[in-house]
């Protein structure tokens, strides 16, 4: 209990944030990307760390996890400008941000709650909200479908008969290949590519959900 | 001729030793053989020995052959002849009864080979896999390849071995397999002649001593695959810019950086990796007037990775930009032939678009470029805008709103109570006999009839209820008539 309280103090995740932006003012890429990362394992998935971690891979010349990273933030704050010209910088053919699937689940759960509520009083206003409702459902899944992305950041990768080192290797994958989680085992993802189905560690790809874990590939760091 | 096998079993093989006495042949002779029996030379040159016979020396001749059982049923092998100065030399034929595999040779070991693909089209790479299941006691030698027709093997690739261990029946059977790359060589029959594998099994002889314990005798035993037939097919009609590969493959290429001064070299990193061969293949050259193009030597490797060929080779491609201005090399784009789809298919890169800056020898710096470019979109490493100071919301806003949603769904749908109507309280007919119970239902009525006649409006007489008030507190102590206030609270109800 003590141990995890004293861990609980010392684990600040605005430090290593403070610390993050003040390497990559002096230009110090490599310890702002680890200071970033590591308020990341405290913090968990956070726009404003993103951000920074963006900004420092790219400095770093490590385009495609930037690109990730500042997609990341985006989809955590659609609303914010600088995040959408940072990633202008990037020409990488990456599927832009979208808005969260909770928000959009959350206004279709609005329109067909309102749906319900005018249909005893306005059934005109009402089917024109179970549209709505329809509408934001698919705009939803939609971006849930976005979340599955991924990319390959590790210079060539085997893609697996299983989830482990023994299985037979199947297809092999290159640094910015993309691809679609279909199902995650551990740190093990079976995903798709080009109707080739199969296993990927997770140490090997980013996706661009924001509550997966960020990986920098060794060569990065 | 000599061969000592009458019967053989199917994919077994022996050796045959043809002799020659004082013949003198450039070539190992044919001999021929019926269909369920192949014949193989194993050298093109024999081994001479001389003897002396009846005082004479005498040169002997000796070809080796590699005799392989395919099928089964009784087979004739020869005669074989040879014609030496005019005259002709016949060694009889002899019959050869090729038999199924017996159990005992099953115990010892099974082979088979097995190409991952069939037919191939001219140019493919296939994996060629040998699989020798070793059970028992034997000992595994050697492994001899088998011979090619119409097939190249890949070069500088060493043939990849792989061992496993399964469970069968209880048993552990160690099973090794030899993956070799090979590349078809053009449109025809091709023939791959039976893998060999050598193996050394224990012989059970005589009466074990401790010399047979620690050294036991061994008998080396031949084990073959069958002989694997197909056609190589064509290529379709090609398109005028095909590049000569044959595979799957895929293209991708990257520039180290996307902004740049006039002057600055700039990386570009052509890659290009599948499944068939790639070396020896020129990459298609850019041809840009605004930009100076330069090939470093590409980098070629190629392997085999768990029974499958991948070859890779990368280039590293200098551009300098001799213009300022936003400047695009064209998309790179090579023709290959993928036999998976059976068809041509066109491998594109993306283009790539560069933000060229004035060179340092000008005076237009970057702030006048980017008044001159406003309209570009590009943002350089030094335009990037940092994030806060502050850390951003853990929780994100949507959550926050969700219970509002929630309380206002169940309010909109919530359950309207249907209007209850209050009766008026009535005063029992029969009460108990106890003084002090009565009392108190006396007491509830009363309290009952009071917030019920304020509720509805009605009021009542106030002189009645402070008297009955007065009647109720004078009879919790002895000092009222029990049976004439029950007169007067009945009175007051039907009031």
């Amino acid at each position: 209990m003590i141990v995890f309280l004293t861990t609980m103090l010392w684990a600040d995740p605005l430090e290593h944030y403070v610390q993050g932006k003040q390497h990559a003012q002096e230009g110090r890429y490599e310890q702002s990307i680890e200071s970033y990362l590591r308020a990341l394992e405290e913090r968990g998935a956070d726009p404003h760390i993103y951000w920074g971690l963006g900004n420092a891979l790219y400095q770093s010349g490590e385009e495609l996890p930037a690109k990730i990273a500042w997609i990341r933030a985006q989809k955590m704050q659609p609303w914010n400008s600088d995040i959408a010209h940072n990633l202008s910088a990037s020409d990488l053919p990456i599927e832009g941000p979208m808005v969260p699937a909770e928000y959009l689940s959350w206004l279709a759960t609005v329109f067909f709650l309102g749906g319900l509520w005018g249909w005893q009083r306005r059934k005109d206003m009402s089917i024109v909200l179970f549209l709505s409702f329809f509408l934001f459902l698919w705009f939803s899944l939609r971006a849930m479908e976005n979340d599955r992305i991924a990319y390959v950041v590790s210079q060539e990768v085997s893609v697996r008969s299983k989830p482990s080192v023994t299985g037979i290797s199947l297809f092999l994958l290159q640094k910015g290949d993309d691809f679609r989680i279909i199902e995650r085992r551990s740190n093990n993802y079976f995903i798709e590519r080009e109707n080739q189905k199969g296993w990927i560690g997770g140490e090997n790809l980013l996706s661009l959900n924001p509550k997966d874990t960020f990986f920098i590939p060794e060569e990065t760091k | 001729m000599v061969f000592g096998a009458q019967t053989m079993e199917r994919g077994q093989s022996a050796e045959l030793v043809l002799e020659l006495q004082d013949l003198k042949i450039e070539r190992p002779p044919l001999i021929p053989a019926d269909e369920g029996l192949r014949i193989q030379s194993r050298s093109p040159s024999p081994s001479r020995i001389f003897k002396m016979i009846n005082g004479q020396s005498t040169s002997i001749l000796r070809y080796r052959y590699k005799v392989v059982a395919l099928e089964e049923g009784e087979w004739r092998l020869g005669p074989a002849s040879v014609r030496y100065q005019g005259r002709s030399y016949v060694a009889p034929s002899q019959k050869i009864q090729v038999l199924s595999p017996s159990q005992k040779t099953n115990e010892i070991a099974r082979v088979e080979a097995f190409l991952s693909e069939s037919h191939p089209y001219e140019g493919e790479v296939v994996s060629y896999r040998f699989r020798y299941e070793k059970r028992g006691r034997s000992q595994q030698n050697t492994w001899n390849q088998p011979s090619l027709s119409n097939w190249d093997m890949v070069s500088g690739l060493e043939i990849e071995t792989q061992k496993n261990v399964v469970l069968e029946g209880g048993r552990s059977v160690e099973i090794f397999e030899w993956h070799v790359p090979l590349k078809a060589r053009q449109e025809g029959r091709y023939e791959i002649g039976p893998g060999e594998i050598l193996v050394s099994v224990p012989v059970k002889v005589g009466q074990s001593s401790p010399r047979r314990f620690f050294l036991p005798e061994t008998e080396l035993k031949r084990f073959n695959t069958d002989i694997l037939i197909g056609n190589v097919r064509p290529l379709p009609p090609a398109p005028t810019d095909y590049s000569g590969l044959v595979g799957v493959f895929q293209l991708r290429a990257y520039p180290s950086k996307r902004v740049a001064k006039v002057g600055e070299a700039i990386e570009v990193v052509l890659e290009l990796w599948g499944n068939g061969v790639i070396e020896g293949y020129r990459w298609p050259a850019w041809t840009v007037d605004s930009m100076e193009v330069h090939d470093d030597e590409p980098q070629y490797e190629h392997r085999m990775n768990e029974g499958l060929y991948a070859s890779k080779m990368m280039l590293r491609r200098v551009v300098i930009p001799l213009v300022e201005g936003k400047q695009v090399l064209p998309p790179l784009q090579i023709r290959v032939f993928n036999p998976k789809k059976e068809e041509f298919e066109l491998l594109e890169s993306d283009p790539f678009s560069f933000q060229i800056l004035k060179g340092e020898n000008t005076e237009l710096g970057l702030d006048s470029f980017q008044e001159k470019e406003s309209d570009s979109s590009a943002v350089s490493s030094s335009e990037l805008r940092s994030p806060p100071s502050e850390l951003g919301r853990s929780v994100a806003p949507w959550w926050i709103v969700w219970p509002f949603t929630l309380v206002s769904g169940l309010w909109l749908f919530r359950r309207k109570k249907a209007p209850q109507i209050r009766s008026k309280p009535v005063l029992p007919g029969k009460l108990p006999i106890d003084r002090a119970k009565r009392l108190a239902i006396f007491s509830s009525y009363f309290d009952a009839l009071c917030s019920y006649c304020e509720e509805e409006g009605s009021e009542l007489p106030s002189s009645k209820v402070v008297h009955i008030k007065e009647q109720l507190y004078l009879a919790r102590y002895g000092g009222a008539e029990i049976q004439d206030l029950e007169k007067e609270l009945r009175a007051l109800g039907g009031a």
